[in-house]
């Protein structure tokens, strides 16, 4: 009794490949998910009568560290208006909350959690990685 | 004609902190002349247009509510205090809201407790979002 495997060759060669490029693909991922999150909060804060600076205010950034692809995404405080990011997102004793980050995110969440199982599924069947959002903001 | 399942979502949160007896709760607005410490609790919902539990008709079954809690005391202490009490009534705790399956309430990161003088004198308020995911 005896067991024949075939096919090991290329799939060490897929998952050789797939650990190249995960990186550049997840920071890709990432990077889309930031630019929806940031449209998503500028549409939300357009029209403020009081802060009609700030959605153009809020930015974002990707970076790889080791094994890690992440990104933060939300309003410059050296830019106008961006300063008052945090008042209008959470409020304060005087004025009510106009939240547009955190709904943003969860909006996005579910579109992100798609977006990495279909970049495991291309990069482990050995398709071409698409390419997502641009890495860089462009402002 | 409509369900009531807003501000009974809403009045999950709300209740929860009313029942502590020790803890002022202002809904939206501090009345004039209101003792500190108090929390401040600005409630918000969401029905998320995309989402892993939307419906096959893609209907907006999902419900996400925030409570924006500011937790406001003449020191940095006082508004730690009203923080913690807010956390006792509100994180781990899995509401019942008829009509609605409730998740249990969870703690987004919050901000240390900072001086506030635009009400013309200091306060310190501490700010804690709690938020709660439901289906329908």
């Amino acid at each position: 009794m005896g067991a024949t495997v075939s096919g090991l060759d290329e799939l060490r060669e897929d998952l050789t490949k797939a650990h190249e490029e995960i990186l550049d693909g997840a920071r890709g991922v990432v990077a889309k998910g930031m630019l929806n999150i940031k449209k998503e909060t500028k549409g939300r804060w357009s029209g403020l009568a009081h802060a009609p600076s700030l959605p153009r205010a809020v930015t974002y950034d990707t970076k790889v560290s080791g094994t890690v692809a992440s990104g933060e995404v939300g309003p410059d405080k050296a830019r106008r208006q961006g300063a008052l990011g945090n008042l209008i997102e959470y409020g304060s004793v005087n004025n009510a909350p106009i939240p547009a980050l955190n709904p943003a995110l969860d909006a996005e969440e579910p579109r992100f959690t798609k977006a990495l199982e279909d970049l495991g599924g291309d990069l482990l069947e050995g398709r071409a990685v698409r390419s997502d959002g641009p890495i860089e903001d462009s402002g | 004609m409509t369900d009531g399942l807003d501000q009974a979502v809403a009045q999950a949160g709300l209740d929860l902190l009313a029942a502590d007896t020790g803890l002022t709760v202002h809904d939206g607005a501090v009345p004039a002349g209101a003792v500190r410490p108090y929390v401040l609790v600005y409630t918000t919902l969401d029905r998320p247009d995309s989402d892993v539990d939307l419906g096959f008709a893609g209907r907006s079954n999902v419900w996400v509510a925030r409570w924006i809690c500011h937790c406001v005391g003449d020191t940095a202490k006082a508004a730690r205090g009203v923080a913690q009490r807010v956390r006792t009534q509100l994180l781990d705790v899995q509401p019942a809201v008829s009509g609605l399956s409730c998740g249990l309430i969870r703690e987004e990161p919050a901000a240390p407790a900072g001086r506030d003088e635009s009400l013309g004198y200091p306060v310190f308020d501490l700010i804690a979002t709690y938020r709660l995911r439901a289906t329908s």
